[in-house]
């Protein structure tokens, strides 16, 4: 039989500029239009704003996300912001243009960052659709620019697109797979099925003391709860809760006995009908980032919230795209 | 960089919460307090299921109520979904996470009406 080809495409397109950004994604854009794809563009801020007004009268036919605020957690890009797209027109291939990674990523983001770029290629590997994720060469580092030769099948670099011959997604998913440090003090509180509503409390308690804006309380117990019935539930029947501020964020952490085996969880969308299955999805709604590590000793879930309104849209998801 | 707000601390146990409901004013109203969460997961589960079998919409006060996780939500959701066309679900002052995980995974689901 032979090899069928696989519909999706995942392309790195390393930009330098303005010029070399629009030179790349604009025929992209406008290829999609003109052969009736959908399009969505999903880029940070500064960049949205340069496509918009190059693209003109064709603005209005394409999906326009800011992805400082819709991407600002990696963990929900493929559920909320490429998935939610690609699945609101079934049937039909897609065009997204994704940019996940720009300068002000932290050194805690990054991590997760990579990770995202990495699943992508198992999240639609046999969809219809094709993704491009420029890179800002001028500005991110090498090691950067290195591991989206690995998370990418192909590269488009100065206008010619070749095969990557270091693609290995998997080595990113496991190689930022990395044990989480905690700082010293950081509340802590033990619980098992009788103490879930405890954990809650200990969370919210905390969060209403270091001035979690009120209208996130609701994000915190529902992250906390989530994290702490899959313990329970999940990850051998009890766990621990640690609570702290780093950073101009609240951090939650969760640590229980049982082992994350699909990379994918929490990232895949629910269908309205689905039983079960939506916890850790509903952690990455709500959480500014999460950072996971698995492995044969158990499992840590950690959830950070901004202690400060950044922006107007500073919470979690809002619509669906 | 990281600043401890506290030190270990332990909380006690609190006993297990239940959740209650009682027939309350007029139309069939039923009132529920409490907690939905995997403790009381079963009872808000079988309280949905009497509800369904009865006659016209489902009227529930949920002022009583201070949490509903995703499952509990979810449970909710389910039981709109399956109600015959024309029968809604009417809740009364849910707490706000339920209406913050209603809004993100059932943004269309008209079966449920949420009013003050």
């Amino acid at each position: 039989m032979a090899p069928t080809a696989e519909p999706f495409t995942h392309p790195a397109l390393f930009y330098a500029d303005e010029t070399d950004y629009l030179a790349g994604t604009l025929p992209f854009v406008e290829g999609g239009l003109a052969a009736g794809e959908p399009v969505a563009v999903a880029v940070p801020g500064q960049k949205l704003a340069l496509l918009r007004e190059a693209l003109g009268g064709d603005a209005d036919r394409v999906k326009l996300l800011d992805m400082e605020q819709a991407g600002r957690n990696p963990g929900r890009i493929i559920p909320r912001v490429l998935r939610g797209f690609a699945d609101a027109h079934p049937g039909r291939r897609v065009r997204i243009i994704g940019e996940p990674i720009w300068q002000g990523r932290t050194a805690g983001e990054y991590p997760a960052c990579a990770q995202h770029e990495a699943l992508i290629n198992h999240a639609f590997a046999g969809r219809d659709a094709t993704i491009l994720c420029p890179y800002d060469t001028a500005k991110l580092d090498e090691a950067v620019l290195a591991d989206a030769r690995v998370t990418h099948p192909v590269l488009i670099e100065d206008g010619v697109e070749r095969a990557s011959d270091a693609y290995a997604p998997d080595l990113i998913v496991s190689g930022y797979n990395l044990p989480l440090s905690r700082p010293p003090g950081a509340a802590r509180l033990a619980y098992d099925a009788d103490r879930l509503p405890d954990a809650r409390h200990f969370a919210l308690e905390r969060a209403g003391r270091m001035g979690l804006p009120a209208d996130r309380h609701d994000d915190v117990a529902l992250a906390v709860a989530e994290l702490t019935t899959n313990s329970v539930v999940h990850g051998g029947g009890a766990g621990t809760l640690w609570v702290w501020a780093e950073d101009d964020h609240l951090v939650c952490e969760v640590r229980d006995r049982g082992r994350l085996t699909d990379p994918l969880a929490g990232r895949r969308p629910a269908r309205p009908g689905q039983i079960g299955g939506r916890g850790l999805l509903l952690v990455n709604y709500l959480s500014d980032l999460v950072r996971v590590h698995t492995g044969d000793e158990g499992t840590t879930v950690r959830c950070y919230f901004r202690l400060r309104r950044h922006d107007p849209s500073f919470r979690g998801v809002q619509t669906p795209v | 960089m990281a600043v401890p707000h506290t030190e270990d601390v332990s909380v006690s146990g609190h006993p297990r919460r239940p959740l209650v409901s009682d027939e309350c004013g007029p139309k069939d109203c039923v009132r529920v307090s409490g907690q939905v969460y995997l403790d009381t997961l079963p009872a808000w589960e079988r309280l949905l299921g009497d509800l369904v079998d009865r006659e016209g919409d489902i009227l529930m006060d949920m002022s009583g109520i201070t949490f509903v996780d995703v499952a509990g939500a979810s449970s909710l959701a389910r039981t709109a979904q399956c109600l015959p066309d024309g029968r809604r679900l009417v809740i009364r002052k849910p707490p706000a996470s339920l209406t913050r995980v209603l809004e993100l995974f059932w943004p269309e689901l008209v079966a449920i009406e949420v009013v003050e």
